[in-house]
């Protein structure tokens, strides 16, 4: 079964006319279900706010309180991207809620695999700033929690910018596993490949950064050649996936020129670093062509649950494998390295 | 206290960033300083219209930033450095304050946006209350 977190009904974070990163995108990342058929195998979890206590496993106490009254007294502008509105806060504390209910759905044996729907993304949030259209970092708060369980978590991120918000997080965490592969240059600027996890989580980050223009079979080629000797070392009990579906050729905030088949083909590769079914998550973060994210998480959740939808072939022959033998080089390859 | 040797000034097009500049360029005639002018690329400067590919939005960004928004710096007689990079604006100014050694960060204000008193809001009041050098706000012009 598909466990299903959303609650586009509670979304009342809306910067504007304009802002990409807009309340639509909900409608279309759900269409996607029903593009792949996968209709009837949905299970829809009910929607909770994370509480303070989760949150503040990830962010100090004085920065919630700060974004707190920040969106009660109006809200505005936090950077030139990142826009809070009153309802800002509340929608907040609904995706990282979802994020958490997500997971203990799937603890709880009530399905195969989770998928988030939820806005504000997170992935850029750091502990005590916004950033990037992200206020709180909602697979981090997830991570966390699951971490302080004594679980072993693997974050695989694979928006096309740079999770900055994440990796700083758990950069010294040697609980937490962080994979990104991302296009550079691109914002936020981080993310090279010589990041590799501080000094208590040494080979723990895991940074492969790509070309404008890399395709499919390239991100392929970092997940297997790079990715996978590393998450076999750590042996992962979770598996959360940072899915932003901007990498997608049709996305206007980036330059990579995946298909919605390439995102099938990734969504496979990353089911397999789990431990078993019931260990994945996949939760939205960016992706802001609306027609390429609907059949690019159509395609995603297909692939996880052996269904047939793949609306665009895999693309391949872009540049970008120089890039991963880099990474491939710094991470040890196959014969080992990293911790 | 002896004269600040390198401003750190943030740039974008704007007019108040262009007030910024331009006191930045007084100051450091009157004192010998050198600028470094940084803009910061971030998410929604990719963004060109759907019929800008995003690479070439990009490479307009770089001409319009080293051949407008820093004409200033080159037709006034001070040493200078331009920088463009990805990510906000409080980050790179104080990553460009820490490594281009600067003394002194400049930024115009808008006049509008952020609410003072909080850590959250405006570029000004961030890195104000980030900043290990002092800031300098440029006030809007009326």
């Amino acid at each position: 079964m598909l466990l299903v977190a959303a609650a586009p009904e509670l979304d009342r974070h809306d910067v504007g006319p304009g802002h990409p990163e807009r309340p639509a995108r909900l409608p279309a990342a759900l269409a996607g279900i029903d593009a792949a058929d996968l209709r009837d195998a949905v299970v829809a979890l009910d929607p909770r706010r994370a509480t303070e206590a989760e949150l503040s496993l990830v962010h100090p106490l004085p920065y919630l309180e700060a974004l707190h009254a920040f969106c009660d007294a109006g809200g505005g502008a936090l950077d030139p991207d990142t826009v809070a509105v009153p309802g800002s806060w509340d929608t907040a504390l609904v995706a990282a809620g979802a994020v958490l209910a997500a997971v203990d759905g799937l603890a709880a044996g009530r399905g195969e695999v989770a998928f988030v729907a939820a806005r504000p993304p997170g992935h850029h949030a750091l502990r005590d700033e916004p950033m990037g259209f992200c206020l709180i970092n909602n697979i981090a708060v997830a991570a966390a929690a699951l971490a302080e369980r004594g679980e072993r978590v693997l974050v695989v991120d694979w928006d096309v910018h740079h999770g900055n918000g994440t990796q700083a997080i758990f950069w010294d965490d040697p609980r937490v596993l962080y994979v990104s592969t991302h296009q550079a240059p691109l914002y936020p600027g981080t993310g090279a490949v010589t990041e590799t996890g501080g000094p208590g989580a040494p080979g723990l980050t895991v940074n492969v950064p790509l070309p404008s223009g890399a395709t499919g079979d390239v991100v392929l080629r970092a997940l297997d050649d790079v990715v996978a000797p590393v998450v076999a070392r750590f042996a992962p009990t979770w598996v959360l996936v940072s899915a932003g579906f901007d990498a997608h050729r049709a996305d206007p905030l980036a330059g990579l020129e995946l298909t919605a088949g390439d995102f099938a083909d990734l969504a496979r590769r990353v089911q397999a670093f789990a431990p078993g079914p019931g260990r994945l998550a996949l939760v939205l973060e960016g992706g802001y062509d609306l027609e390429a994210l609907r059949l690019s998480v159509g395609a995603s959740l297909a692939a996880v649950l052996d269904a047939p939808f793949r609306p665009e072939a895999a693309s391949s022959g872009g540049p970008g494998i120089h890039a991963v033998d880099a990474a491939r080089r710094v991470h040890g390859g196959d014969d080992g390295g990293g911790r | 206290m002896s004269a600040p040797r390198t401003l750190v000034v943030g740039v974008d097009g704007s007019p108040h960033a262009r007030r910024a500049l331009a006191w930045a360029l007084d100051l450091a005639g009157a004192v010998g300083a050198r600028v470094v002018a940084v803009h910061a690329l971030g998410l929604l400067a990719q963004l060109g219209g759907e019929a800008v590919p995003t690479a070439s939005h990009r490479q307009e960004l770089t001409r319009l930033f080293e051949e407008q928004w820093c004409a200033p710096l080159r037709d006034a007689a001070v040493e200078h450095r331009t920088l463009l990079v990805d990510g906000n604006p409080v980050t790179a100014l104080l990553a460009a304050a820490e490594h281009e050694d600067g003394a002194v960060i400049v930024v115009g204000s808008r006049g509008s946006g952020g609410f003072p008193g909080l850590q959250l809001g405006s570029t000004s009041h961030q890195l104000v209350q980030h900043a290990h050098v002092p800031v300098v706000v440029i006030p809007p012009a009326s």
